[in-house]
């Protein structure tokens, strides 16, 4: 039983009103208010809901019944029945303007206001529903429209099983299924064969019956056998009681987006590869492996000889040993056609085969046998070459069943072909590097030996003639004397000779360091007891202060040099008066200081002591090509070493060298 | 600096005939017997011909078969590895490049001839 329908009764005259609603009360009706005036009217009866205004035609005040009526409808949706006791022709025109649902002419019986009212309001309910119903066609049918015609998105519906209920043009677009073939086919045609192996179709289904939606990204197939990458949402439709009716299922194709990533992860990795190995064809191989098969059933990179001409061939393919038929045989065979790689590498200008829009075939006579063998419908060439030189070409070949390279796709290969130039540039120019160094290498090691091999002869000589002429009378001592000094001078020629080669090794490159366990204390030790014979000549005493051993990692033989090269300064500058050496370590850090009491250095001389030909002396009254000290900072650099000075003109120099005692040389 | 007695035998490899002289006529005054060889190869036909020298006196670079190869090949014949081998090179080594040698003692050019003398001592009087 459905609930009484509300009326509002609009009567000027409250006696009539109250008999008026308890009638309608008897009759069933819910009276929700009712109105003295028309302004009464208009202002209470919106707040009231009524479904029904019986409305007397005259009533007291400026506003009469049908002018009220006319108000009121602008407000809201309701249908007005007038009471009227007669109508006179310009009141019923009037009326009529208001769309009235009916009169009902006083006085009347209870049928006869029953009958007026429920047939007003009837015809309004009828009314309502019919604008309600076009309405809603009119939604559905712009909707459908709408819908149709998205070409971006594939809206398609779905019967609760999963077959295809309805299509549009994007459905067309991305799946290339005209609707009267895809409709009644089951969604999963749509999928990819492996998914629908895993059952995919199904489980889309029904997660989205059981949770009202499901998502998937992943691959489609196409009528043609090509894939799209997709994002499909499907959405559970269901009547207003909850029963499934089937499936809305809206997809857009990602494709040309997963793409241009995964383009640009592939130039990425294929840089990577590039530039990680320092020989050639590793390289290339495996940049060549990992375009196959993201690009290409095959890749082929081949290499011109010193005259231009295709003369190595790396290939990467699924199975290895059709990539080592495909290395050892495809040079020639491309270099017979007047198209391919050999083309690409002579003009410059990339190959493509077919063309882009053609259809794609097996590439056809005049391309090498193998790739025939293959099944090879098309390729592209990319000549790898800087505007300097060529190296090759790079070639990426489709097997089987695909599509002819696009424009995109030959702008990528051209790109990999022009990183792997820049990348075999710079591991030319490494090795040529290399080859440099190490030609000046062998050259130092011969001049090294050149220099001092008559120095060998040269010093035996001396020294045995020294012996000889000591052995004698006594009245060569004079003579043995001038032998000593000759003898002297030849180990000088042979320090100075070190001090040139390890320059030129020190301007040429880093110093090379031949780390090993030593004693600091052992090595100062020995170059002490080495220097003391100089030092008595000199006049200077030479004494050595150290407590215990000084251990660390480092090229004892140039540690052997600095010492020297201090102590010969020290003894050299010294003015006869005492050098102090001492050795010693704090917190993992060795520490050689030298002293001495000569001439000192000024602040001026300080700053370029260390540089290369610079002496703080006058080069008049000191010999010595300026080295030893530019020598000296350089090999504890090389050890993560520092050397200062501290000194005052005439109150001599000390020099202290710090070294790690850990990790320092490499 | 005297030598042990009766003479030893040094054999001098050298392909420099200037060095190879100076040092056979320094160790000639010092009581040694010189013998000399120009090369590796020349120094292992010597030896294979019955030569046995207290020591050898090793030069590295050399033509023909240098001081490396002809360590090598000493090294490989029982007879001969055990003659001590003073390495005598114009090139600056360090112990660990001359630890395959097996080397009783390295010296570098030029040498005086105290330090020859000296060197030598030290390797018979431990032989």
């Amino acid at each position: 039983m459905s609930a009484p329908r509300r009326v509002f009764i609009v009567e000027d005259q409250r006696l009539i009103a109250a008999d008026l609603a308890n009638t309608l009360r008897r009759l069933g009706y819910d009276v929700v208010g009712s109105a003295a005036s028309g302004e009464e009217a208009v202002e209470a009866a919106p707040g009231a809901r009524p479904e029904l205004v019986l409305m007397d035609i005259r009533l007291q005040g400026p506003m009469d019944g049908i002018a009220a009526a006319g108000e009121l409808l602008r407000r809201i949706d309701v249908p007005v029945v007038y009471l009227t006791a007669y109508a006179d022709e310009e009141t019923i025109r009037r009326a009529k303007l208001t769309g009235p649902f009916g009169y009902v002419v006083k006085p009347f019986n209870e049928r006869e206001l029953r009958a007026g009212i429920e047939v007003a309001l009837y015809k309004h309910d009828t009314e309502r529903l019919l604008a309600e119903e076009r309405a809603r066609r009119e939604a559905a049918e712009e909707f459908q429209l709408l819908v149709h015609s998205a070409q971006g998105h594939s809206i398609i519906r779905l019967e609760p099983g999963g077959r295809v209920a309805s299509w549009n043009v994007g459905a067309e677009r991305l799946t290339g299924y005209r609707a009267e073939e895809a409709l009644g086919r089951h969604v999963e045609v749509f999928y990819a064969p492996e998914d629908v192996v895993a059952g995919a179709p199904r489980r889309d289904l029904e997660r989205a019956a059981r949770e009202g939606r499901a998502e998937r990204e992943g691959w489609r197939v196409r009528r043609d056998g090509a894939r799209v990458w997709t994002s499909a949402a499907l959405t559970a439709l269901r009547d207003p009681d909850g029963r499934l009716r089937g499936f809305a299922e809206v997809t857009r194709d990602l494709t040309e987006r997963r793409r241009r990533e995964e383009h640009r992860q592939l130039l990425d990795q294929v840089t990577l590869a590039l530039t990680r190995s320092l020989d050639d064809d590793d390289a290339l191989r495996r940049a060549a492996d990992l375009l196959v098969p993201a690009l290409a059933g095959c890749c082929l990179v081949h290499l011109v000889d010193a005259e231009g001409r295709l003369a190595r061939t790396i290939a990467a393919h699924p199975d290895p040993a059709l990539a080592a038929a495909l290395a050892t045989t495809t040079a020639h065979g491309w270099d017979a056609d007047a198209r391919g790689p050999a083309r690409a590498v002579r003009t410059r200008r990339p190959e493509r085969h077919p063309e882009a829009g053609a259809a794609p075939d097996a590439v056809g006579a005049g391309h090498a046998a193998l790739l025939r063998a293959l099944e090879a419908t098309a390729y592209v060439a990319a000549p790898i070459a800087t505007p300097d030189r060529a190296y090759g070409a790079l070639t990426l070949v489709r097997v089987g069943p695909a599509t002819a390279y696009d424009d995109e796709e030959l702008a990528l290969v051209e790109e990999l072909a022009r990183r792997a130039a820049l990348a075999l540039d710079n591991a030319r120019l490494y090795r040529e590097a290399r080859e440099a160094i190490r030609a000046r290498d062998e050259f130092l090691q011969v001049a090294s030996h050149e220099l001092k091999t008559p120095l060998t002869p040269l010093l035996l000589q001396l020294d045995t003639l020294a012996v000889a002429l000591r052995r004698g009378d006594g009245q060569d001592e004079r003579l043995a004397a001038k032998v000593d000094v000759a003898a002297r001078q030849t180990l000088r020629l042979d320090r100075l000779v070190d001090s040139l080669l390890d320059v030129a090794r020190i301007t040429g490159g880093r110093l090379e360091l031949q780390p090993e366990e030593a004693d600091l204390v052992t090595v100062v030790r020995e170059v002490v007891e080495r220097f003391q014979a100089e030092a008595r000549r000199a006049g200077c005493e030479l004494a050595l202060r150290a407590r215990a051993p000084v251990r660390g990692r480092w090229d004892r033989l140039r540690l052997e040099q600095v010492a020297s090269n201090l102590l010969s300064n020290a003894i050299k500058y010294g003015q006869g008066r005492p050098v102090e050496v001492a050795v010693d370590e704090a917190g993992g850090v060795a520490r050689l200081t030298v002293a001495d009491g000569g001439i000192g250095i000024d602040e001026e001389g300080q700053r370029r002591i260390f540089s290369r030909f610079e002496r703080a002396a006058s080069a008049r009254h000191y010999g010595g090509l300026g080295l030893g000290l530019f020598i000296t900072r350089c090999i504890v650099e090389a050890h993560a070493g520092t050397i200062a000075v501290s000194s005052r003109p005439g109150e001599g120099a000390t020099f202290t060298v710090q070294l790690p005692t850990e990790g320092g040389a490499a | 600096m005297s030598p042990p007695a009766p003479t030893p035998t040094v054999l001098v490899v050298d392909d420099d005939a200037d060095v190879r002289a100076s040092v056979a006529e320094a160790l000639s005054d010092s009581g040694f017997r010189p013998l000399q060889a120009e090369n590796g190869r020349e120094a292992l036909r010597r030896l294979q011909e019955g030569a046995r020298p207290d020591a050898i006196l090793l030069d590295l670079m050399m033509p023909i078969m240098d001081g490396w190869a002809l360590r090598e090949a000493l090294l490989a014949a029982p007879a001969l590895a055990t003659i001590p081998v003073v390495v005598f090179t114009a090139h600056g080594i360090t112990p660990e490049q001359a630890a395959p040698l097996r080397a009783q003692a390295v010296l570098r050019k030029p040498v005086g001839l105290q330090a020859l003398l000296d060197a030598l001592a030290r390797v018979l009087g431990g032989g």
